[in-house]
């Protein structure tokens, strides 16, 4: 994932979820604000940022930003 | 807080996060006092067929009546006005969906007129993502906007029939293999999208155009399905003609045909395997119709769409047509209550809520397992369990419950989890977990619930119950549920509350839910 996106992934997850960093190893788990309103909120700033549709087991599986990462350097 | 918004579906992204609060989906038990501004903002489902539009919105009006007379005058209410939705009849002519969206305008507007400082909103214009619909409930997509009206086209010849393959067309995945409660139907995606395609299948028989049936499969697999899976839509009485067997689908249309006495090009076939659709195809030199079958079950709304605009959709109905249309409707004919309602409690009255409380089973432990991660508001004790732990919890002798609810207006499905764990004695037992989904609150069901497991306790001989509740970031909504039946503290910093059923007096369920017995 080059650096731009990289950049442009951050900027998301912190708009969304009201974060000053993205810590490495983010994901709902450790991350009060990632709950299933803001889970959707953080798919519908991502395929607009990025131009990408995710398929809906995407959308489940997308639980830390390890396997977001993955799934849309897919896409792009 | 600075808006409070009524809603009966998702809508939180199209709402800067904070500012504002949403109720429960349908739920108008709670009018906040803190709210500077109320809005009211109901959608109808994108997947309303036009006989429940007037049931849907007679019912919002109902509950837009509670909430007004909650409201105080001084404070700004905002009604959102109602958008047809995007998908035009089987039936040009049809025009119940039309009205019953009008009529509700009509009523907002009337409302908007006679109360101070209330202001209309213009209906989003947004149209549907499907893909949101089924996964979350969101009844529009943000960055969509509505494609402009192109005409609706009208085939030159109207087919007759539909043909219907059964796995990974009418359901997800393959009954011989995953057997009766493994096929995707209902409940969440992809099955709620497969229950979408066979509603709008019945909407087609309702406007007279045969149904049938022809899978390669056991027959008396497939007919278990349609007779007795809870959350069939097509049913028996749909289907004109079946051919469940291992033999030539080509084969068993012209059978089909021969049987319904039309011809082999009133017949249009979907199935999702190319094979079988190329073998009929080449069979029959075209003369069956054999749409191309969509990848992904969020797409069948699209398909169901251009199915209907190639073969189906006509201005009118042909008195044949008309003739076996009243039959259906008849037959799910539904009472219409068109009364106001003063009180919250009368208008629960009026829904006609059925419950039924039974014991786990292959079909529900899967719900069960999902209920308990997904569920954050009405959740006493919050333990997320896996399917395989319920398994376990049950092996130990212990008690898992699922509560299914309906009501007039439709089916919820299962929507409460309770989970009991016994002493070694029997005189004790202890509520390990009991949920409600959000989509069923707001309508006391949780209380009934509550009261009919602890009777059930009562019976069995059970003297002292216990139960936690642990708070969390979200489950405030049921702080007060446990001492509400008499629970009490067991001290004052605990989580752990006792009630003790021998001398807590009468357990008395309202007459407003009516419970259906399981075997």
């Amino acid at each position: 994932m080059n650096n731009d996106i990289s950049v442009r992934l951050d900027t998301v997850f912190k708009s969304t979820l009201a974060l000053d960093n993205v810590p490495a190893g983010l994901s709902q788990k450790n991350c009060e604000a990632w709950d299933s309103v803001n889970h959707l909120n953080l798919i519908l700033a991502l395929e607009a940022e990025f131009g990408v549709s995710f398929e809906p087991e995407e959308i489940a599986a997308m639980q830390d930003l390890d396997t977001v990462k993955k799934l849309l350097a897919a896409k792009l | 807080m600075k808006l409070f918004v009524f809603r009966n579906a998702t809508l939180e992204p199209f709402f800067p996060r904070g500012a504002t609060e949403f109720s429960g989906y349908g739920d108008v038990s709670r009018v906040p006092e803190n709210a500077e501004k109320f809005r009211w903002f109901y959608t109808l489902p994108p997947d309303v067929s036009p006989q429940e539009a007037k049931t849907l919105t007679t019912d919002f009006l109902q509950k837009l009546n509670l909430v007004l007379a909650q409201i105080p005058a001084g404070k700004t209410l905002e009604l959102t006005r109602l958008a047809l939705p995007q998908s035009a009849p089987i039936v040009l002519s049809d025009t119940r969906m039309r009205s019953a969206v009008a009529a509700y305008n009509a009523a907002l507007e009337k409302i908007a007129r006679e109360r101070e400082n209330t202001q209309m909103l213009d209906a989003p214009t947004a149209c549907v993502d499907w893909r949101m619909w089924f996964l979350a409930q969101m009844p529009f997509a943000p960055a969509k906007k509505s494609p402009p009206n192109a005409p609706v086209a009208v085939p030159a010849v109207r087919k007759k029939c539909l043909v219907l393959d059964c796995d990974d067309t009418l359901w997800g995945g393959t009954l011989g293999e995953d057997g009766f409660s493994g096929i995707k139907i209902g409940g969440d995606f992809p099955g709620n999208a497969f229950a979408y395609f066979q509603k709008k299948c019945v909407g087609l028989a309702e406007s007279g155009i045969i149904l049938a049936v022809c899978s390669k499969n056991n027959e008396g697999d497939v007919r278990e399905v349609f007779e007795k899976h809870p959350a069939m839509v097509l049913r028996r009485e749909h289907i004109s003609a079946w051919r469940v067997n291992w033999c030539d689908k080509a084969e068993n249309l012209r059978e089909i045909a021969a049987e319904l006495n039309i011809g082999l090009d009133s017949l249009v076939f979907v199935d999702n395997e190319p094979r079988e659709r190329e073998r009929v195809a080449a069979a029959f030199g075209g003369q069956v119709a054999t749409p191309e079958f969509p990848a992904h079950a969020y797409e069948l709304p699209a398909f169901f769409e251009k199915l209907a605009d190639d073969f189906f959709r006509t201005e009118k109905l042909t008195r044949e047509d008309a003739a076996k249309t009243q039959q259906y409707r008849d037959a799910a004919a539904r009472t219409e209550a068109a009364a106001h309602f003063t009180s919250l409690s009368n208008y629960i009255a009026s829904l006609e809520i059925c419950l039924r409380v039974a014991p786990a089973d292959a079909f529900s432990l899967p719900r069960l397992a999902q209920l308990t991660q997904k569920t954050n508001q009405f959740n006493l004790a919050t333990r997320r369990r896996t399917e395989a732990e319920l398994r376990d919890f049950l092996a130990g002798g212990n008690a898992v419950f699922s509560l299914s609810a309906a009501d007039k207006i439709g089916d919820l499905g299962i929507v409460g989890e309770a989970e009991i764990a016994f002493s070694e004695d029997k005189k004790s037992a202890k509520i390990e977990n009991f949920l409600m989904s959000c989509r069923a609150l707001g309508r006391g069901i949780e209380t009934a619930f509550a009261q009919k497991l602890l009777c059930a306790l009562r019976e069995r001989g059970i003297e002292t119950v216990f139960a936690e509740y642990l708070p969390t970031a979200k489950n405030a909504p049921c702080k007060d549920f446990l001492p509400s039946f008499g629970f009490v503290r067991e001290n004052t910093k605990e989580t752990r509350f006792r009630l003790d059923l021998q001398t807590c007096g009468k357990l008395e369920i309202s007459t407003a839910y009516k419970f259906l017995s399981h075997e």
